[in-house]
């Protein structure tokens, strides 16, 4: 049993936890469970250390748990019941751009797997090969992924009335 | 990868931006008690893995001392692998009965009710689990897949 350093593990945590709940949120959309989900996937992270922290990318090691815990579906019977206790993001943020909350709102309406494409790629900034090993997916179908995903997020943004140039923010 | 996805977008840009005013909203949960859940899901799964080994243990010994016991069958009831009908014979596999904790005789008689040929070790366990004059280890493991007629080593706590 390899020892867990708590000194390493708080600096993780308090470097990282910010911007992964962050990331969850652009994934599922809700704050509430991209919070739960991060906790326990911090959790988790904690709980065998030893070997996470040797690992050369925790932080997507715990963005990868997380996504799973937060898609469980035994997760998403759990807190149906509590989905109606929930503040819109905007309203609990107001400094937040309506363009964003326009984006986020679009991507929860398209397929997961390019959902995750997508903000894997353009939010977090991962490559497409980092994207295919950390979704266990081949590189040609990260490609397709983010291609289909924009294609059908453009349909969704172009519905909106907000000030975010749809065209000419995909294509640019 | 189509060239519009290699350079930072105005959507990007209206993502990246938007998530980090997400990310200063988060008041993340003290971690002290993150580590406090990990901690618990540590001993948890310690609990759980230790629970699994003594029912599964405890049900194969049961079994086969039911049946060593029964008096009309001498063997346990064993898992049966019939390669081919005419050719090949029959093999006996049969689940390792937990001994540990027993005396000697009492592990001798169980093991060799249970079709096994039992030799006691010279070694001595590292560190004294049960007490002494008991057997405190055997080869292979309680709940372990035998062979019907294998050798089996007990040790005995000295």
């Amino acid at each position: 049993m390899r020892m867990r350093d708590p000194d390493s593990f708080d600096a993780f945590y308090a470097g990282s936890v910010r911007r992964v709940t962050s990331q969850i949120y652009a994934l599922i959309g809700d704050r509430t469970e991209a919070e739960d989900a991060v906790q326990e996937a911090f959790a988790r992270a904690w709980q065998c250390w030893g070997k996470v922290s040797r690992y050369g990318d925790p932080e997507g090691w715990v963005r990868t748990v997380s996504y799973r815990i937060s898609v469980s579906s035994w997760r998403k019977r759990a807190n149906s019941a509590a989905a109606h206790r929930r503040q819109s993001i905007a309203r609990d943020v107001p400094e937040l751009s309506p363009d964003y909350v326009a984006i986020i709102a679009a991507l929860r309406k398209i397929n997961a797997e390019q959902r995750r494409a997508i903000v894997l790629y353009h939010l977090v900034g991962l490559s497409v090969v980092e994207i295919a090993s950390e979704t266990g997916a081949s590189a040609a179908a990260v490609k397709a992924r983010l291609a289909r995903g924009r294609s059908a997020l453009q349909a969704h943004l172009a519905e909106l009335p907000t000030s975010f140039g749809t065209q000419e923010a995909l294509n640019a | 990868m189509p060239s519009q996805f290699e350079t930072p977008t105005q959507f990007e840009q209206i993502l990246r931006n938007g998530s980090r005013v997400v990310a200063d909203a988060i008041r993340p949960t003290d971690v002290k008690s993150v580590r406090a859940r990990g901690d618990h899901r540590r001993r948890r799964q310690f609990i759980g893995s230790v629970g699994a080994v003594l029912v599964i243990g405890g049900a194969g010994s049961a079994a086969l001392t039911h049946l060593a016991t029964a008096g009309s069958v001498r063997t346990p009831a064993p898992i049966t692998t019939h390669r081919s009908h005419q050719v090949s014979p029959t093999v006996v596999a049969l689940i390792m009965p937990n001994a540990v904790g027993l005396s000697e005789q009492a592990a001798v008689s169980l093991l060799t009710a249970a079709g096994l040929h039992v030799i006691t070790g010279i070694g001595t366990c590292n560190v004294q689990v049960t007490p002494v004059g008991t057997i405190c280890q055997t080869s292979p493991a309680a709940a372990t897949i035998v062979t019907a007629g294998a050798t089996v080593v007990i040790e005995v706590s000295r």
